[in-house]
Order: structure tokens, then sequence, then C-alpha cells
């Protein structure tokens, strides 16, 4: 009778805590990524040495600043066996090793010297058992070796005063909106029409010219479909949005990507449309029955009201509106600033006006290509 | 029984016409022995392209497949290629048997065909930002189970397009079982950013510049021993400080396309073919002809033309 064998522990996986903390801390990772770090350590990738293991780890899974802090700081968490007892657990492993594998005890029967720490790993950090009382991402032997506190069981590991704010904290700008989502979205806003050269094969008109006349002569080609969608960006550059300069100056670069039809950022300051780089009806007349977005925080960000902006504002609108074009306004401001503000009158007005968040981008982009 | 791996391991040592660090070789033996692509990133010219052909002269893997990344290209494109239009002529003529069929018509293209063949071999994907942002997305599951479904082959056609001995694959392409999967070593320029997916599923080495004076002449000795030149060394390591100051100042300026090693192995050369030597060679006093090698920009030579602050008259 064959006894079913048992699978691995999830204490014994390697690394596995890293592995939950990068992903609770945003990493993509998926299970084929812990896979292959398994089969690195198999394969001998990462060694003994902590130093290796953590560049194995910073391999495989890291690709973010972020993602290699994490990595750092779950290494630095590891507290070091101290020398005798190191030396001790290797002599025990060596000897584990000499022996035919048939002999070898399991985990619960190592043999463990008096004085030395519980053996729960051949290398600190590398199997760190998650046991349920333990937080599942700190590294076991760090709860190992730590000193037993007042109380029964092991010592938890507690910090003595708050952290001092040194250079722990990576800040770095990022946009709301990454170019890649932002081109992602543009994408979504297409008229497609047959425009151009022919120099497409038309597969359906050259067979039907061949049944038609029963030799083709020469194959039937038609143009390309092209994206005739055009996006017009009015974006305000007046200081209250100066926080938001660099977002839109992702957003201009991400027009090139976006395979539309025709597309243009333009500056104004306050209201939309006095922009200085094109007359007004220049700029109409190129985007007539397109789509424009307007960014602008449209007062909200001083909580500013002004009957003439927006008496002007709506001037404008109402003159898109006559050259056919759909327009949405996008304000950063978070929609609770908007009232009492001229951003408040402008949203009673003919527009639809939206937040900036991902989610509103997409409602916006929708809007434009008339979805909804 | 499991085939033996196929492939050899990559050493820094073993790469004598390349020179690169242990920690690079770690990485390249890594996405080997896990299937996984190789993602090289570095600025223009630092070396990610001969990186894989280094690869490819250690491991005896022979011409690397390379394929050239367009702004036009698809990932279909890597795969196979349905000649329609071919199809659509010999269909006109009643008698021409092949027309009937679509199989005859397909053809596997570079990475297609590594992954068909199950041979070892490398294949380069060069400037991969250079492709729209989809292209990458369409390669991950390609690249992530090295198979691939032929869209255009009917799928009653499959068994008589493997059956054929100058095809041997079907709609579904994938190597025969034992047969190897091919490295795949993916260079860009990040001009544009990749999607995180993708990222992911690489593993990424990024090419610095080496700031090393000893380990930059290394680096210009072995290029110019791969081409059968003989420079003297003395002037080698005299172009490899100037040049150090060069690349400090250009750092300096903001240059948009700093000089980097093609640039330093070029300059050598033509040193060389001008007979200077170390009394006419130096960062601040640069000819035409240095500038030509080594600031491939308008706007960047105009940026070093420009007197620095120090030098500007009060």
């Amino acid at each position: 009778m064959t006894s079913t064998p048992q699978p691995a522990s999830v204490a014994a996986l390697p690394l596995l805590g890293l592995f939950q903390r990068l992903i609770e801390r945003g990493a993509t990772l998926g299970g084929r990524d812990y896979l292959d770090g398994l089969c690195a350590l198999e394969a001998g990738y990462g060694g003994c040495d902590p130093g290796r293991l953590r560049r194995l780890a910073e391999i495989l899974w890291a690709r973010t600043e972020e993602d290699h802090r994490t990595i750092a700081q779950w290494f630095a968490a590891i507290t070091p066996l101290p020398e005798p007892a190191l030396a001790d657990l290797n002599e025990q492993l060596r000897q584990l090793e000499d022996r035919p594998q048939s002999q070898q005890p399991g985990p619960q029967s190592m043999p463990s010297a008096p004085g030395a720490p519980a053996p729960v790993a051949a290398n600190p950090g590398v199997a760190d058992a998650a046991t349920p009382q333990d937080d599942p991402a700190t590294p076991r032997a760090l709860l190992a070796i730590a000193p037993a506190s007042t109380g029964q069981g092991l010592g938890l590991p507690r910090l003595e005063a708050n952290p001092p704010l040194l250079g722990s904290y990576g800040l770095q700008p990022r946009p709301v909106l990454q170019m890649r989502q932002l081109a992602l979205l543009w994408r979504r806003l297409r008229r497609n029409q047959r425009l151009g050269v022919k120099q497409e094969l038309d597969l359906q008109a050259s067979l039907r010219a061949r049944c038609e006349q029963g030799v083709l002569l020469r194959p039937v080609l038609r143009p390309c479909r092209r994206n005739t969608a055009k996006l017009l960006i009015l974006a305000d550059a007046s200081p209250s949005m100066a926080p938001w300069l660099p977002f839109l100056k992702v957003l201009e670069a991400s027009l090139a990507h976006g395979r539309l039809g025709d597309a243009a950022l333009r500056w104004f300051v306050n209201v939309p449309g006095t922009t200085q780089q094109l007359s007004q009806q220049e700029l109409l007349r190129r985007f007539a029955g397109g789509a424009v977005l307007v960014l602008s925080d449209a007062g909200s960000a001083r909580g500013l009201q002004s009957r003439r902006r927006v008496r002007r504002t709506k001037a404008f609108l109402d003159t898109a509106a006559d050259w056919g074009m759909q327009v949405v306004w996008i304000n950063p401001m978070p929609a609770k600033r908007w009232i009492g503000s001229s951003a408040a009158q402008i949203e009673e007005g003919p527009v639809l006006m939206l937040p900036l968040d991902e989610a509103n981008m997409a409602r916006a982009v929708d809007y434009l290509r008339g979805a909804c | 029984m499991a085939a033996p791996f196929p492939y050899k391991s990559f050493s820094a040592e073993a790469a004598t016409d390349y020179v690169t660090t242990p920690e690079v070789a770690e990485i390249v033996n890594l996405a080997i022995h896990l299937s996984r692509p190789l993602l090289v990133e570095g600025e223009a010219g630092c070396g990610k392209t001969l990186l894989a052909h280094a690869i490819a002269a250690v491991l005896d893997l022979g011409d690397v497949v390379a394929v050239t990344v367009k702004s036009t290209s698809q990932a279909k494109d890597l795969l196979y290629r349905f000649d329609a239009l071919r199809r659509l002529q010999d269909a006109q003529d009643p008698t021409n048997e092949k027309g009937r069929y679509v199989h005859p018509y397909i053809h596997l293209q570079p990475l297609g065909n590594a992954i068909a063949s199950g041979k070892p071999c490398l294949v380069l994907i060069d400037e991969i930002d250079k492709a729209d942002i989809d292209f990458p997305n369409d390669l991950l599951d390609v690249l992530d189970r090295y198979e691939f479904e032929i869209d255009d082959l009917p799928a009653e056609e499959s068994a008589l397009c493997a059956d054929d001995p100058n095809k041997g694959f079907g709609r579904v392409v994938k190597a025969k079982p034992g047969g190897a999967k091919p490295i795949v070593v993916i260079t860009s320029n990040r001009e544009k950013p990749l999607p995180e997916p993708f990222l992911r599923r690489c593993l990424y080495i990024q090419l610095t510049f080496p700031t090393d004076p000893a380990l930059l002449a290394k680096i210009v000795q072995s290029n110019l021993s791969r081409s059968g030149e003989q420079i003297q060394e003395s002037l080698i390591h005299h172009a490899v400080q100037e040049f150090l100051a060069v690349r400090q100042r250009s750092e300096e300026c903001g240059l948009q396309k700093p000089p980097s090693t093609s640039e330093l192995v070029d300059w050598v050369r033509a040193l060389h073919w001008q007979q200077r030597d170390q009394t006419n060679v130096s960062a601040s006093e640069l000819r035409p002809a240095d500038h030509a090698i080594l600031l491939k920009l308008q706007r960047d030579l105009e940026t070093w033309k420009r007197p620095s602050d120090s030098e500007a008259p009060g």
C-alpha cells in the first residue's frame, strides 16, 4: 500500500513572505513568477548567501523603484544569525547532506543544538515559515531569534520609537494617468473612413470581378481605413493649474500615440478659445464636428466666482456647439470644491464636467465618441 | 525522460569579443534557464545588440536570428506571413491545384520559424520601442507559451499543412516534443514606455555607460580585435581619458544624445586613421571631424559649441 505524498507545506516555501509583500504593495506578479523563483533556486541561483538571494529576487520580481525598496526592506529586516549559531546550523546541515536520502529525518525531527535558534531554515530568510500567528510577510528567522519578551512565546519585533523621516521615502512624481493609459483612451475615439490612395487588396471585390468577368486582369484595390476622429484639447495655463502642468505635458505627448485623424493641444488662460497660437475661428474650422476636451479648474482651485468668466465660457461653448463639436470639461479639482466657484455655474450650463481620474476620463471619451 | 537542457551556460569570461560583468551573465543565464525573454535597455550605442551576438557566440548558436522592428511592425509579422495576393493570382488558373488551398501561401517568419524548429537558437528583436504600443502586448502570450495560432490557416487544412514536407506545422505552431525554446533577446532605447505586463514577463538588463577608464579601454580593444585592427594602446588610453571628459561635459550641458561606447570606438579608429597622437587629441579642442563622430544631433552640436559659463566673457 502506498501512502499519498503530502503537499509541501506552505510554511516551507522559500521567499513566499517577500513575494506576498510585493503583491500587497501593488506588484503585478503571478503564480508563474513565483514558480520561476523556485525553479531558479532549484537550479542553484540565489545560493546560500542572502546577498545573492536578494539579487535573485530583484532580477525576477523587481521592475520598479518601489519593488526594489520593498525587497531591500524585507532583507534588511532579517537579523543575521549570531556566528556561533550559524556555524552550528551549517554543521548540522552538512551532516544532513552527508546522510543517505532515506535516513534524513523530516523537519520536525531535526536535531537542535542547545542554545541554538530553532532550525527553521537552512538560510535565514530562505524559508520564512509563516505560521498562523506570525505575520506572513515577516521573515521567520527574525522571529525565531528575537529575544523573548516578558510574556510567554516568541518575542514580537517592536520599534523602539517612531521611525525617523530620513531617506527611506522615495517620492517620485507620477502623472495622474500614464502616457500608455491615455494613448489607449484616445484609441477608443474612432471614426473610421476609407480615404486616400487605393493600396489595400479588396478580396471580395476581386473575387466578384473574377466571377463576373471570368478573368481577373488585376486585383481590385481600395483605400485603407483611416481614423478621421478629431480631438482638440484646450488646457488652462493659468497659475492655478500649475500643479497639473506635468500631467498636461504627458497628455500632449500622448496624442501622438492615439492614432487620431487630427489632434492638438492648445493653451488658454481662464476662458477656453482665447488661444494666441491660432485664432478661434481657424481652430473651430479645423476641428469642426470633432471632439473638444477642456482641462481647467474653472476657478475652483481658488474658489473664485466670476460672472464675466462664466459668460465668456458659455459663449465659447455655444460657438463650439454651432460648429458641431462635442465638448467635455475635465476639472482636476475634486467635485466638492466646485461648489460656489465659476466651475459650478459652468457645470450647470451645456457642458459635461467631470473630475480627473481614469474612470472619468474613460467616461469623457465615451461621451465624445457619442457612446453615452 | 526529460530532454537534456539544450543550452550551455553563458559566462562573462567566455565572451572574448564582448566585455560584460558576471551580474549581467547571471541574468542572461537565468533568462535562458527559465525560458523568459531578456529585455536589454540602455542608451543608443552602449552594446545592447552586441550582447545578443556575444551570447550566441559563447553558446555556439550560430547566426543570430535578428528582427529589426519598425514603426509599422506588427507582432504577427514576426510569426508568419500569408501571401494573399499570390494566392489570388494562382486561383485564377483553374488548373492550378495549389491555389485551392491556403497553407502553401503561409510562410513562417523569424520568430515563428525559431519556435517551430525546436532547435537551440537566439532570436533578437531589436529596438522594440520603435513599434506601436500594442506590439509588446501582442507578443506577450507568444513569448509566454512559445506557441501561437495561425488565424489565416483554416482548421480543416491544419493536418494537411502539418503533413506537407515543406511546411510541417499545423494551425497551432509549437516546438516538437523535446524541442528547445529559442532564447529571445529584446532591445529597447526606451523611446516609448513598455507595458508593465510585458516588463514583468521579461528579465531585465540595464546597460549603463562604464565610467572606469580601464574597462572602457578593454571594450575598445575588444571591438578593434573583432575587426582585426591594431591600434597603439597609448592612443586608446589617451582617447578614453579625453572621451570621459567629453562625456562629462555632455552631461553638464544636458545633451540629448551623449556619445556612447560605439562613438568611442569610432573615434579611436578615426584618430588612428588621422595619425593623431596624445599631443593633438583633447576634449577641449575637438575638430570638426571629432564633432561629426561624437555628436549626432545638430542641437547637441550647437549646445556643445556654446561657451560654458566659465568660458563666457565677463
